[in-house]
């Protein structure tokens, strides 16, 4: 999905109502999350076997001993394929949030503090940035520059940089009419020392909120892209290639090479979006 | 508490998010045991049926699964399934293509040969086009020469390349005058290269010819009704059509295009759509158990190869392609790839190929070629004393279907066992296609997987392609022995036992030499449901107008 | 207040003229010879080079071939596609009806059941049917949409055969037979946003002191909700929805290919693999049109539904 719903910088009372009860929740969550990492880092020891291993004689095989979420089309281990993919799976995203972060918070940064022309003209950028939906933006960009992982990550962070950018602004906008920030100013502080020394560690857990959410639609956008064959290219073990290629899985009667991936990838969204809610909903009571 | 109920939720949640992820599971047979099928050779494993049922009578329309839409109906463009599916029903040639393969009269009533260069067809009277008009020479020729017009590019120029001219010598007489003799002229006029279109029609669609909005205006069985673009052809029945005994049984057909194997063989399930051919390799289990319907594997021309598209690098040595070939587990790759539905071949050219022999003749030409048997040691050894160590080769390949990505694996997996370095470079169905017409698209490939059909009952067909400097010699290979024999084949009438004898010549040159690396022969494959029958199994769909052959089913 | 409106659409015009530069000019972005990049992949006669020179005006000054361009789209003339050899409006407009009826029935869905689950989980705050909806809610924004629409077509389908597997159907009663489930596949994790904010922005609203104040002078609730809470909550909710909707157009491209159905995004998907580049710019163009009318009207409307929020130059 490519719309992104915002963390809304609501200066005043939050709702009392926590989505989950408990810290149980985000604390598995974390723990899923961290997981991943670890398998995406430790791949080559953790994973049975290599993801590219075929074994033409053992295609499709259920789950048994040897293959533990049995095996593929051509025969080879999902569970392996499973675990190397998360590497091209969460590394694009990661990439997509850093670089739309980086630069929104640069865009936002001035756009909030300069005001006057700059912000006028910087608003008509993002106008006209938020009018290229992500996921076109990156179809455009493969039909461009060729498939793979490169060309849909730049155009992602791009169409991401705008959501930032328009938060970090407001956030500004607010925290400039501080006392406080005044003070500093008074006492001689420089523009850019304030924003960077003092505004910045403010706004930064926000900002954190927005992008561990944005982490999660940047799962989804580039598993729906490999899905639609203009992402990660096959043979490359990729989950939301692992679903496309496993349709045909599907249709022998023995699902696993797909269904596999499919909740891997909801397992991490589910994680991403419940760590950043909370993150969120302990942030909304905060004074800037 | 409440963190008590929401666990239990949460809990709650999971569980129906995964009984509905199992259900995706459960859906469809399970697997049978793997322990059944030998996964050799397994030509006894699936029957080969020659016909279907007959229908018991007329039925009002059915519809057709195509696994991609056309591009064009225009017939010089017609070179691949899914338009000459479509087109063979609409459109005719001088002669015609029928199922066992046989060439007989079409739009030509009568051939005549009187000398090796000369092809005179006299054209047959009272055909009528689906606009009204009345078929004359003037539109045999037009149809001709527009395969010799370079602003169109026909996709089949190369069959007129002897050819000096094509002129009307009657009303109803069109003589052909060829630069030297070519006994392949004549047979390509049954099939795409000899189709005939109104040359008013011609002239006035121009660049729009067999485009969604403007369609064909042919002599067939079924006219040209509407094209709505990425949904559907419709064609209707032609009340006036020449020929009696194929008026079709359907006032109507609709092909639906359906890229996706799953939707297709769940539609055909549902009933939603009547048949289709191409079933896929993955649903033949679901499909032979479970009714209503039938699977049909029939006579077929193709052999699946890997095309050397670079004879410059590592598979320029012959020992290398040798070695390839035998580390290459073909077995393997029909289980996986045709869950064992194919015959492992050592030939480009299917057994049903060669034309006008006897079961045992063609036996007795097949019995001499080598096996390359799958043996990895063997291979190692071949390729070392070779001197392979290292060198990189490209494979292209394409999510076209289930056995390009099992061959394209297969193969990847031969090449590192000999010590290549193998990298596989998948591209677009579309770039894929290009690979066949373009040299700027093959730049950088090693190999590319064909499943090479042949147009005619003849050998020549295919090794024709293969010969010095022809289009369709991807890798440039060139040997004078296979030249001379192939030449020869070529001029030699059909039917003389020289020619036969050069073209069994040429193809164990080819099976020694491997300029392309034979796989396997699959059969065709054919889906009828319950609702219609009538159609034969064959490959002969690509040009024969087999929708005229299907009614309703008992 | 018509200044305002008239701003937003000056506003909106530039914007899509911006835009349509850029999306123009991306054929130069690309590596290469813009005539290279435009026939890549094939081995193209004299003939369709010159027709592809032609089309694109590509010997004219860059400005000049812009203005060709645009003039163009402004009548409807998107150009020729290279390998279906039909005019690009053609195939676009046979592929509109099947989006447009995709995104109507997703967009109805949306709102409904969205608003609907979102008042709901409101007014049900804390007990246990919020919770499950909340729950529910997680879970389902995260269903990446060709995933739904696999477990879809395989248990409502295959299993059930209650709905079609593929097709758009033809006739008004049939193609929403055939829609439906790629709708649903298409609507469930906008349900699941849509049906958040709305919970969260009537939760707010509810806390008021207006509302508070209205209770105890003895309005019903029924009432009050009416008439302040969901007027005020409309906002945040109507910004999201019309965002939503917009992006229903480019998440229609992952539906419509998982349930093969004709329509402009599947078409947009197989351009990019043919590389027939006029479809693509066509496309994109159109869907980013769409998108910067949406958000404009959702713009103007806003101060009418949230009269608290000043229309003036603030209001972003």
């Amino acid at each position: 999905m490519s719309v992104l719903i915002g963390v809304q910088p609501r200066a005043g009372r939050m709702s009392r109502l926590r989505s989950f009860g408990g810290n149980w929740l985000f604390a598995l969550s974390c723990a899923v999350l961290v997981g991943f990492v670890l398998l995406a880092v430790l791949a080559p020891l953790l994973a049975p076997y290599p993801p590219d291993a075929t074994d033409l004689l053992n295609s499709l095989a259920p789950p048994s001993p040897e293959h533990w979420l049995g095996t593929n089309q051509v025969g080879q281990d999902t569970l392996s394929r499973l675990i190397y993919g998360s590497r091209t799976s969460l590394v694009g995203p990661l990439m997509i949030v850093v670089l739309s972060t980086l630069l929104g918070i640069a865009l936002g940064l001035v756009a909030g503090w300069r005001g006057g022309w700059v912000d006028a003209a910087l608003s008509r950028v993002f106008d006209i940035m938020f009018a290229f939906p992500g996921l076109l933006l990156a179809i455009l960009a493969v039909a461009l520059f060729g498939k793979g992982l490169a060309a849909p990550v730049v155009a992602m962070s791009v169409a991401y940089t705008p959501f930032v950018a328009r938060l970090v602004r407001s956030l500004v906008m607010q925290a400039k009419a501080r006392p406080y920030i005044a003070a500093y100013a008074v006492q001689g502080f420089g523009a850019a020392h304030v924003a960077g020394r003092r505004l910045l560690p403010n706004i930064a857990p926000t900002v954190l909120a927005q992008s561990t959410l944005n982490f999660g639609y940047a799962v989804i956008d580039l598993a729906a892209l490999s899905f639609l064959g203009l992402g990660v290219q096959p043979p490359t073990p990729d989950w939301g290639a692992m679903i496309n290629e496993g349709r045909g899985a599907i249709l022998a009667g023995t699902p696993l090479s797909a269904v596999a991936p499919a909740l891997a990838i909801i397992i991490v969204v589910v994680a991403f979006n419940v760590v950043g809610e909370e993150i969120a909903d302990r942030l909304a009571g905060r004074d800037l | 508490m409440s963190v008590h109920l929401t666990r239990r939720r949460f809990g709650a949640t999971c569980a129906v998010l995964t009984t509905a992820l199992l259900l995706v599971a459960c859906s469809g047979t399970a697997k049978s045991d793997p322990d059944g099928d030998p996964g050799g050779d397994s030509g006894a494993a699936y029957q080969i049926s020659a016909t279907t049922p007959e229908p018991t009578g007329d039925i009002d329309a059915f519809t057709w699964s195509l696994y991609a839409e056309p591009l064009s109906l225009a017939y010089p463009y017609a070179f691949d399934y899914p338009p000459n599916t479509v087109l063979s029903n609409v459109c005719e040639s001088l002669l015609r293509w029928n199922a066992d393969l046989s060439i007989s009269p079409g739009l030509a009533s009568a051939v005549d040969n009187p000398d090796p260069r000369t092809w005179v067809y006299t054209i047959r009277d009272g055909v009528t086009f689906h606009s009204g008009g009345t078929l004359t020479a003037d539109d045999v020729v037009a149809s001709l020469n527009l395969h010799l017009d370079p602003q169109v590019g026909s996709y089949w120029a190369s069959v007129y390349r002897n050819v000096k001219s094509i002129e009307k010598t009657g009303d109803m007489e069109v003589t052909v005058h060829l630069t030297k003799p070519d006994s392949m002229f004549n047979q390509y006029m049954a099939v795409s290269p000899g189709t005939i279109e109104s040359a008013a029609f011609l002239e006035q669609a121009g660049a729009d010819y067999g485009n969604p909005s403007t369609g064909v205006d042919c002599t067939g069985p079924f006219e040209f009704d509407s094209w709505t673009s990425g949904q559907s052809i419709t064609l209707k029945k032609y009340d006036d059509y020449w020929d009696a005994d194929l008026a079709a049984k359907a006032g109507e057909v609709t092909f639906v295009f359906q890229s996706d194997p799953n939707t297709r063989v769940n539609a055909w399930q549902d009933g939603e759509v009547d048949g289709g051919w191409f079933v896929p390799s993955n649903a033949y289990e679901r499909l032979s158990t479970s009714g209503p319907g039938s699977l049909y594997y029939g006579l077929n021309t193709t052999v699946v190869s890997q095309i050397v598209a670079n004879t410059d690098g590592p598979l320029g040595d012959p020992d290398v392609r040798k070695a390839l070939l035998m580390a290459t587990d073909r077995a393997g790759i029909v289980k996986a790839g045709e869950a064992g539905v194919a015959e492992i071949s050592n030939s480009l050219v299917s057994k049903s190929t060669w034309g006008g022999l006897s079961a045992d003749e063609v036996e007795d030409i097949y019995a001499e070629l080598p096996t390359y048997d799958y043996d990895v040691d063997k291979a190692k050894q071949l390729a070392a004393d070779a001197g392979v160590d290292g060198q990189q080769i490209v494979i292209a390949t394409s999510p076209i279907s289930v056995a390009a990505d099992v061959i394209a694996q297969a193969t990847a997996q031969a090449g590192r066992d000999i010590g290549l370095d193998v990298t596989i470079k998948t591209v677009s169905p579309d770039q894929y296609t290009a690979l066949f017409s373009s040299p700027a698209a093959r730049k950088g490939i090693d190999m590319f997987m064909t499943a090479w059909y042949t147009s005619l009952a003849d050998p020549m067909e295919m090794y024709g392609v293969l010969q010095t400097g022809q289009f369709s010699n991807y890798g440039s290979w060139s040997d004078p022995d296979f030249d001379a024999q192939t030449d020869q084949a070529i001029a030699d009438p059909i039917g003389e036992p020289a020619r036969t004898t050069a073209m069994a010549n040429a193809q164990a040159i080819a099976a020694e030499q491997l300029p392309w690396l034979p796989l396997y022969a699959p059969p065709t494959t054919l889906w009828l449901g319950d609702r219609i029958t009538g159609v034969a199994p064959s490959i002969y769909y690509m040009y024969y107008p087999w929708a005229a052959t299907i009614g309703a089913k008992g | 207040m018509t200044w305002f409106v008239a701003r937003k659409l000056v506003g909106m015009v530039l914007t899509m003229l911006v835009t349509s530069f850029l999306v123009f000019a991306s054929l130069y972005v690309a590596p290469g010879d813009p005539l290279d990049f435009l026939l890549q992949g094939r081995s193209p006669t004299p003939e369709m080079v010159a027709a592809v020179s032609e089309q694109y005006g590509l010997d004219d000054p860059f400005l000049v071939q812009y203005w060709h361009w645009l003039v163009g789209v402004l009548h409807l003339d998107f150009g020729r596609s290279l390998q279906f050899r039909e005019d690009v409006a053609h195939l676009i407009g046979a592929r509109v009806p099947t989006t447009l009826g995709l995104i109507l029935m997703s967009g109805t869905m949306i709102c409904v059941f969205g608003l609907a689950v979102g008042i709901a989980g409101a007014l049900t705050a804390g007990r246990v049917y919020d919770r499950a909806l909340l729950v529910l809610s997680t879970v389902l924004a995260a269903i990446p949409s060709f995933v739904a629409a696999i477990i879809l077509i395989s248990v409502f389908s295959v299993r059930l055969g209650w709905f079609p597997t593929s097709g758009a159907g033809e006739g008004l009663a049939d193609r929403i037979y055939h829609l439906f489930l790629p709708a649903v596949a298409l609507s469930l994790t906008f349900i699941a946003l849509v049906s958040r904010v709305t919970r969260s922005s009537m939760l707010d609203e509810l806390r008021r002191e207006h509302v508070e104040v209205a209770l105890s002078r003895g309005m019903t609730t029924r009432s009050v909700i009416r008439r302040h809470v969901l007027r005020n909550a409309l906002g945040p909710i109507l910004t999201i929805t019309g965002l939503l909707v917009a992006g229903l157009l480019v998440a229609s491209a992952v539906v419509e290919t998982a349930f093969s159905l004709n329509g402009m995004g599947s078409l947009l998907v197989q351009s990019v693999d043919k590389q027939d580049f006029a479809i693509v710019q066509a496309i994109v163009l159109l869907v980013v049109f769409a998108f910067v009318i949406v958000n404009t009207v959702v713009d103007i409307a806003y101060p009418f539904i949230d009269p608290r929020v000043t229309a003036g130059p603030g209001a972003r």
